[in-house]
Formats: structure tokens, sequence, C-alpha cells
């Protein structure tokens, strides 16, 4: 129950390390250098443009060979979830709601 | 120096206080993601030390979902660094606000920096409200040790509750991503409505037609700077 496995320590680790690096890097730089507004511009759009990317990933289900395919059960439970989200801008909310509907989907047993 | 900062915004305890509203969301994901390990196969152990190191709530529940999949450990970093790179956009505004603190105390506070602790953080800079690093800590510290809390307690349910798939607890994440997105859109939606529903649009769209033909962390990336590029391109025109 307490044992670690040796490859789960590395990776943990490691992302530890890629965790930390982008934390802290800034306020490094933030001593030295001065980004151009157009790399300020362009990267304001990455937190916007990967959480979306992460996102619909959920809804993909790649298959080798094949045309990738829509999760329908991920794709049913999230829309109650965007419209709780939307209306009460609360991921505590967003999260419980989510959650629910996904724990009522696979009780009733819809797919 | 003291004297300089706002009522309300130089103690430890203000710190605390003001973590206060955000530490049930702390508490819902952090329980969620230590059943998920737990669930997944990892150890109690596993599950907290993963909290004390990383410190991320979609990142763990990334880092959990790969290693059960067997994936290489390159592959699981590689994902979480993509993950956080979010993180570099956030510190870099707090940094622009703690330029006058040492580099020291500045890497305390960006070591430990949240989505969370960042959106009180700003809010309080929003209200040109002049923060303490004892303030910082509080705030920090205590959101660190409830998740590391939250997750150790998930995990030990973990033992209890056998089927968290049954429970829809799985789908914690995805319902996170969607509550973060919210947060992230929203203004940007009000201001400029058809640029930012483009921009995720074509993230969708790009991240769907590479998944055919790149590994589906690749094409995360792919397409993430190709929203990145069409936001920046047509940002110009206004």
């Amino acid at each position: 129950m307490t044992n670690i496995n040796f490859s789960i320590l590395l990776a943990i680790i490691g992302c530890g390390i890629v965790t930390w690096l982008p934390r802290i890097l800034p306020f490094i730089f933030s001593k030295k250098v001065t980004f151009s507004d157009k790399a300020k511009q362009f990267m304001s759009y990455i937190p916007m443009c990967i959480l979306t990317a992460l996102f619909i990933q959920s809804l993909l289900v790649v298959n080798e060979n094949k045309m990738t395919t829509i999760n329908i059960e991920n794709l049913l439970a999230s829309l109650p979830t965007i419209i709780v989200g939307f209306i009460t801008k609360s991921l505590m909310w967003t999260v419980i709601v989510g959650v629910v509907t996904m724990g009522l989907i696979r009780y009733i047993g819809l797919f | 120096m003291e004297s300089s900062y706002s009522k309300g915004y130089v103690t430890f305890k203000d710190g605390f206080i003001a973590c206060v509203p955000t530490i049930l969301g702390y508490v819902g994901i952090g329980i969620a993601c230590g059943i998920v390990g737990k669930s997944s196969g990892l150890s109690i152990l596993s599950v907290v030390l993963m909290s004390v190191i990383v410190y991320g709530g979609s990142s763990q529940f990334i880092i959990t979902g790969m290693l059960v999949s067997g994936a290489p450990i390159s592959a699981i970093v590689f994902t979480t660094f993509l993950v956080n790179l979010r993180h570099f956009l956030m510190s870099m505004s707090v940094a622009e606000y703690f330029k006058e603190t040492s580099l020291l105390k500045s890497i305390g506070i960006g070591t430990l920096l949240t989505d969370e602790s960042y959106g009180v953080l700003m809010t309080a800079v929003l209200k040109e409200k002049q923060v303490s690093f004892s303030w910082v800590n509080g705030l920090n510290i205590t959101a660190y040790l409830v998740w590391i809390l939250s997750t150790l307690l998930g995990a030990i349910l973990g033992n209890v509750i056998p089927d968290p798939q049954s429970l829809g607890l799985d789908y914690a994440l995805v319902a996170m991503f969607i509550g973060l997105i919210i947060l992230q859109i929203e203004y940007p939606l009000k201001v400029r409505t058809k640029a930012t529903l483009m921009v995720m649009l074509s993230v969708a769209i790009s991240l769907y037609l590479l998944s055919h033909v790149l590994s589906i962390e690749l094409s995360v990336l792919a397409a993430t700077l190709i929203g990145c590029m069409i936001g920046a391109m047509t940002d110009d025109k206004h």
C-alpha cells in the first residue's frame, strides 16, 4: 500500500521538474529580459488553446488506421457541465455537475 | 516597508483568509484525484508524493491516466510539460508585479502558483492592492497543504469506494477543463465573440484532423500552436 515503483517515482520527479520550471522561469527572466508585444500576444492564446485542445482530446477516440471517432458518453456529459459552468462560473460546481451527470449516464446504462 | 502594504494584504493570516473561498475547490478535485489515483492502482504514497512534487490538478489526472495505460515516461513528462505551459504565462504576469522582490522569494512565489491562487492574487492586483510576501505565502501555502491532504483523503477513500468509474469520478478532469476554459474565455468571448469562437473551433478541427497523422499528444501541441497563430493574426485586425 505504501510501496512505490521506481519508474513511477521517476515519472513523478520528471513531471515535478517540468511543472516547476514554467512556474519559476518567468521570475528569473523578468529580472533580465522583456518579451516583445508580438510574442506576448501569441502566448496570451496558449491557455485558451491548450485547454480547448485537452477538452476536445477527451471527446475523441483515436482508432489505429481508421477515422477518429467521437466519445458520445463524454460528449453527452459535457453538455450540462458546460451550461452549469457558464451559469455558476465556479470550478467546483462545474466539476460536481460533470461527475454527477457522468455517474447518472453510467447508472442508467445509456451506452 | 510593512506600512506600505494595503490593509488586509499584510500578514500570513490575511493570505490564509484570502485562500478560503478556493479551499472547497481544491478539496473536491483533490479527493477525486486521490480516488482516481488509488483506484488506478497507485499506492497512497505515490498519490501523496505526486501532490507534493508535481502539485497540479490536471497534470496529476493525466499522469495517473498515462501511468495506467503504460505510456513511456518521456511521453508522460512531455505531456505534463505541455499541460503546465500555461503556468509560464501566469508567472510572467505575476513576475511583472514582483519585479522588486528578491529572486529567491520570487521563486518561492512561483513554485506554489496554481490556477486558483493566481486568480486570487490577480484579483488583488486588479483592485490595486499592495500585497506582501507573507500574504502571498499565506495564500499559497494554505492551498498547497489543503491539496496534499485532500488527495491523501481521496487515496484513503479509494479503498472504500470500489469503482469510481461507476460514480463518474474519472470525468472530474474533463469537467475541470470545461470549467477552466470557461474562466479563460469569459472575458474574450464578450469582447471578441467571433474571433474567440474561431480560435477555439480551429483548435478543435485541427486536433481532429491531426489525430489521424500524429500521436494525440503532438496533435494537442500542434493544434494549440495553430490556435495561437490564428488568434494572434486576427488580433492584428483590431
